[in-house]
């Protein structure tokens, strides 16, 4: 074992050593090679070339009366009505609407405004007593709704914005009439401008409802709670 | 454990010979000797190319002789090494000058490598990461010159999710087991190398993506090894036809928009495991994606003109536990601001048991219709149409797996357009219906399903390359079970999905 061992470090030094003899010696002129490969291409730019675009000015924008129309998703809802002498609770429906906003930016970023809406397809998605029967028909719910709204812009065009929709509202009864009450929303989101003048919006919220119903003497729940989304547009005068 | 021990001195010292008799034949070998000693430190290895192989080292290389300049950064020639003061003068200039070369090399796709002779989308958008039909990655040979380069590129995501499934309806087993919660993080990485050889308008093309999960539920990653998404070879003319063969995507005719991603609850919907019916989107998609199996596709692409482009796709293998033959062809017209896409699919698939008649035989048509309007709104409608028809064993019609599927939708995207903090809006939403022909308990009633998906999105790009999503999705799935009488239930499913990606 340790001739073989001497055997090999006396070959790495030969060879050491022959490397260090021809590497050692004047750069002689190499016969032209027949062919050449030119070395590794420079690297590139990046796939988006990059390039510091002009600052633009994150500001809220100037004009400061918004109109805006809303689709709202009301999701993962619940609902509760009168069951007899008592309530029943259970999963609402997936429901719909609409909803309309005029809004006036008073300072800064505060805005204020009004916020009616009217949503559809609010109802249980089975029978809430529990009997395996037909659920009650679906109803609208229509609400008046003041807006307090806080607007950040964050980037060139976008704004996020907060507000707090507090209102009345009216929630239609499958066996007719009509329960009321306070209703209040929160909503986070983003606007983004796509002229001017032209914007759209994206937001997240709850809704909560405090309505109830009042039967002869008696005053019951009916009301409805939903996660909502609001896809909009609108524009600035 | 002497002789170890001795062995381990022996080759010590060997080793340690070698280097000190290595570190200065490395010093003497370096043609820049005489500068080290000169330049500061930090110019002492420069950043430079690796210098060019003798000749032997490229005869793996297949190099056709073409004259060309000389490289732009070439390494400095030995006898600059030797440019000083008493110095022998300079040998002769090599041949290399002038000499026939190819270039070689690894690099980064260019922009150029993403082709875009009309836009594709809004930057950053959904339709923008589309490619329309178009050849990439595309790296043709620069004028006068061949080219071999081997591209990289690649891209990867990363998903967190939650999503919760609330079924309610009359079948009571299906309901208890749809009541469904799940948090999920789930993510995909791939290198996509792409060896390309170019010469005239010619090329020989080929791309492996080697993959990296993390879950994702699928049966290519189940096995735990690894795995890939592209394997392909293509060989043709840029911008006028090629030839594929391999593992790759047919033409997109849906587009989905920032949401409906692969692998995501969205896209799967409210539909689950237990359910009755695993009711998905049609999008001419029987033969869109990658084949799962020992299968492959070919594929022949004819470009006649910049805005019209033709995909004819055969399948050939065993994918769906049997042998599959199928053919899809496609053709896209694309104007930029206005894109028109359709094609029609068939897929056959039979047993492996040559003693069994059964076979699936499918068939689709679809299209699409999108629009781009830059730099601030793109969209797009969706609608398609396919069969199914099964027969079994012995011959006989299978009439609950054989089926019409139709879906239609559409998509929206908003960018605001802006170069160093671009924000993306997205909405979208697809309807799917399937009906079947199981009427065996009641002549009236048949399987009945609908499947309703909808997205709103909001992205934002950092740095231009890093992509941060944010996606919410609503989803509905009807079953109507056939029977004596109708069994129906329902599910809704809520997801809310972050996604981080990374193109580069």
């Amino acid at each position: 074992m340790r001739k073989a061992t001497t055997l090999v470090g006396l070959m790495l030094l030969a060879l050491g050593a022959s490397a260090r003899a021809e590497e050692s010696a004047p750069v002689p002129a190499a016969p032209p090679p027949p062919v050449v490969i030119v070395p590794v291409v420079p690297v590139p730019p990046p796939p988006v070339v990059v390039t510091p675009p002009p600052a633009v000015p994150i500001e809220l924008p100037l004009r400061r009366l918004e109109v805006g129309v809303s689709f709202l998703g009301m999701a993962a809802g619940s609902l509760t009505t009168p069951s007899g002498a008592t309530t029943a609770s259970a999963d609402a429906l997936f429901a719909y609407g609409v909803s309309l906003s005029v809004s006036y930016r008073v300072i800064a970023g505060l805005t204020l405004g009004i916020a009616p809406q009217a949503i559809f397809n609010v109802g249980y998605k089975q029978d809430p007593g529990g009997f395996g029967g037909a659920p009650p028909a679906a109803t609208k719910e229509y609400d008046l709704m003041a807006r307090i709204a806080y607007l950040v812009p964050v980037a060139e065009a976008v704004t996020l914005y907060a507000e707090v929709l507090p209102g009345f509202s009216q929630l239609g009864q499958s066996g007719g009439g009509n329960a009321s009450g306070p209703v209040v929303a929160f909503d986070v989101g983003a606007a983004m401008d796509m002229t001017e003048r032209l914007f759209i919006n994206l937001g997240f919220g709850y809704q909560k409802g405090f309505q109830s119903l009042k039967v002869m003497d008696t005053t019951y729940d009916s009301r409805v709670n939903f996660v909502r989304a609001q896809l909009g547009v609108g524009t600035r005068f | 454990m002497k002789t170890l021990s001795r062995r381990a001195k022996t080759v010590s010292a060997v080793l340690t010979a070698f280097v000190v008799l290595g570190s200065p034949t490395a010093l003497l070998a370096s043609p820049d000797r005489t500068k080290v000693a000169e330049a500061p430190a930090t110019e002492a290895e420069p950043p430079l190319p690796t210098p060019p192989e003798p000749a032997p080292a490229a005869a793996p290389v297949e190099v056709v002789p073409v004259p060309v300049a000389p490289p732009a950064l070439p390494v400095a020639p030995a006898r600059e090494a030797t440019a000083v003061a008493g110095s022998p003068p300079a040998p002769p200039e090599p041949a290399a000058v002038a000499t026939p070369v190819t270039e070689i090399g690894f690099q980064r796709l260019p922009g150029s490598a993403y082709p875009e002779p009309q836009t594709r989308g809004l930057k950053y958008s959904s339709l923008w990461l589309t490619f329309h039909g178009l050849q990439w990655p595309y790296l043709p040979a620069k004028i006068g010159r061949d080219r071999f380069v081997v591209g990289l590129s690649g891209w990867g995501w990363l998903d967190t999710s939650y999503a919760t499934f609330r079924p309610w309806g009359a079948d009571s087993n299906a309901v208890g087991a749809d009541t469904q919660t799940y948090w999920k993080q789930q993510g995909r990485m791939l290198l996509r190398v792409t060896p390309t050889y170019s010469f005239d308008n010619w090329f020989v093309q080929g791309q492996v993506e080697l993959v990296g999960t993390e879950d994702q539920t699928i049966e290519r990653s189940s096995v735990g090894g690894a795995d890939t998404d592209d394997l392909w070879l293509r060989v043709g003319q840029w911008n006028v036809w090629d030839f594929m063969i391999g593992r790759f995507e047919g033409w997109e005719v849906f587009h989905l928009g920032l949401g409906l991603d692969q692998n995501t609850f969205e896209r799967q919907g409210a539909v689950l495991s237990s359910d009755f019916s695993q009711i998905q989107f049609y999008g001419l998609t029987d033969n869109q994606f990658r084949p799962s199996g020992a299968a492959g596709n070919f594929a022949i692409h004819y470009y006649p003109l910049p805005y019209l482009r033709f995909e004819g796709l055969a399948t050939v293998g065993s994918a769906g536990g049997g042998p599959e033959v199928a053919t899809r062809p496609v053709a896209i017209l694309d104007f930029g601001w206005l894109k028109l896409k359709g094609g029609v699919e068939w897929q056959r698939i039979t047993s492996q048991q040559t003693t069994s008649e059964a076979e699936t035989t499918s068939r689709g048509v679809g299209g699409a219709v999108q629009f781009v309007f830059e730099p601030h709104i793109e969209f797009g409608f969706n609608a398609a149409q396919g069969t199914v028809e099964a027969i079994g064993g012995t011959g006989q019609k299978d009439p609950q797996n054989s089926y019409t599927r139709t879906s239609y939708g559409g998509f929206a995207n908003f960018s605001n357009g802006s170069a160093k903090h671009p924000v993306l809006f997205g909405v979208g939403g697809m309807f799917t219906r399937d009906v079947d022909q199981n009427n065996k308990a009641n002549p009236n009633i048949v399987d009945n399903y609908w499947l309703w998906q909808s997205f709103v999105a909001v992205q934002y790009v950092m740095f231009e390359q890093l992509y941060i999503k944010l996606v919410g999705s609503y989803s509905r799935a009807h079953f109507l079970e056939a029977g004596t009488t109708a069994t129906v239930y329902d599910d809704d499913g809520y997801s809310a999905r972050l996604r981080f990606s990374f193109y580069f």
